[in-house]
């Protein structure tokens, strides 16, 4: 319940802990840059024909609105137990919204945990910030893949 | 919350409800939906040769022959009906290469549609059901609407936006976890030139078969835009409303969308 369960977010955050963790403590806001969108770089889709009555159309999901607190922050390259990894936070009106990984390692052992568990890091982290909702629809995941899907973390929270 | 998860359809189906349901309601609820799945696996299984499926697909069985009222036929008829809405872009007679008949397509929204409706038989009106990323919602949770966050496809595990549903259904097909697996019929490719739909509405076979044709419409000579136009006229003339994001990550909804999107007012 949204309101009356803090121990949801709770369960959801300590998901998040461990090395996203770790690597968010890394973040020592070395620089700041201008207020970016995560996904400010994707280019417009196709315009509607101009005949169709007008509808949303934006290169962002509903995106919290740029206000104070915004901005890119660079953090330092920080030692891993995956290697050395350098991340910068994008923040936008004082919420995290997205977690670049500047630099990975390649090869050996650590490239697989590169194509891997870094993704998953990252995502974890912005997902404990999510953590106020009840349910996640997505393209169909496999028994195999829930797993990993942020709506098993959602169930294992609710127990 | 009360939560509860199986395994079927080769996903994993998960059902939560208030937590002032009694346990043992929600259990027996979830029991009566979890059975029912699992009867619809078995009976529409493509991969079991004597499955009603795999007798129509190879001629065995005539569609004609099937009995009015019958599940197969609900189902059959949801397929003719998806067909015509969505000007053959879905068309279960023309999946795969070479084409062939697989209702798989319209079978599992169908079948959970079904599932949330035995759990209000079951007295648990308040619930929200996904199976495998495709919800059906109702009662809202403690008075207030349920809160679906949708995947960003780009970025697995990631909340692209949250939707706030009272009572309905939300589906999302996209190319994201299980590679592209939607047939355009008229083209035999598989569908690529959207990343994911979201559509939602009242009813979770309907919105399961929009989103999935959708999909496969992208894949026509004209992309994305073919897809977004019939998305718009879907929204006007039904009021399905819908999401879709591309494969650079840009997104675009129907107007009606915003009555879900809080975060936009």
């Amino acid at each position: 319940m949204r309101k009356t369960s803090p121990a949801r977010r709770t369960s959801l955050a300590l998901l998040s802990t461990g090395a996203g963790v770790a690597l968010l403590l890394g973040v020592k806001a070395q620089s700041a840059g201008a207020p970016r969108s995560a996904l400010a770089d994707a280019p417009r889709p196709a315009a509607a024909p101009s005949a169709a009555p007008p509808s949303s159309t934006s290169t962002a999901a509903p995106a919290p609105a740029a206000g104070s607190g915004s901005g890119t922050f660079t953090g330092s390259v920080v030692d891993t137990r995956y290697g050395p990894v350098q991340v910068q936070a994008v923040k936008s009106g004082g919420k995290l919204t997205d977690i670049v990984v500047l630099q990975q390692t390649y090869g050996g052992h650590s490239s697989q945990i590169d194509s891997y568990a870094l993704p998953v890091l990252k995502s974890e982290a912005l997902a404990a910030q999510s953590a106020d909702i009840d349910v996640v629809s997505g393209a169909t995941y496999t028994s195999e893949g829930y797993a990993q899907s942020l709506q098993a973390a959602l169930d294992a929270a609710g127990k | 919350m009360r939560t509860a998860t199986a395994t079927i359809m080769g996903t994993v189906v998960s059902l939560a409800a208030p937590d002032d349901v009694p346990a043992a309601d929600f259990d027996a609820a979830g029991e009566a939906a979890f059975g029912w799945l699992r009867h619809v696996d078995a009976v529409f299984s493509p991969f079991r040769a004597d499955s009603p499926i795999s007798r129509i697909r190879d001629g065995r069985l005539a569609p004609s022959a099937i009995e009015p009222g019958s599940e197969i036929h609900e189902v059959l008829s949801l397929c003719e009906e998806l067909k015509q809405a969505s000007d053959g872009a879905f068309d279960a007679w023309a999946v795969g290469d070479p084409p062939g008949f697989d209702p798989c397509g319209a079978v599992k929204g169908w079948a959970t549609e079904r599932a949330g409706a035995l759990l209000t038989a079951h007295g648990l009106t308040r619930h929200a059901l996904n199976a495998g990323g495709d919800v059906r919602l109702r009662g809202g949770r403690d008075g207030t609407p349920w809160r679906v966050a949708l995947t960003d496809p780009h970025r697995p595990r990631t909340v692209l936006t949250v939707l706030t549903v009272a009572d309905g259904a939300v589906a999302t097909s996209g190319t994201a976890e299980r590679g592209a697996h939607v047939f355009n019929p008229s083209s035999g490719r598989r569908a690529t030139a959207l990343a994911q739909v979201t559509v939602t509405g009242p009813d979770l076979a309907r919105a399961d078969g929009y989103a999935t044709a959708a999909l496969a419409l992208a894949d026509g000579p004209r992309g994305a835009a073919t897809a977004r136009e019939w998305l718009r006229g879907l929204a006007e003339r039904t009021g399905y409303q819908a999401l879709t994001v591309d494969p650079a990550g840009a997104t675009w909804w129907t107007g009606g969308l915003a009555a879900h999107l809080p975060q936009l007012s």
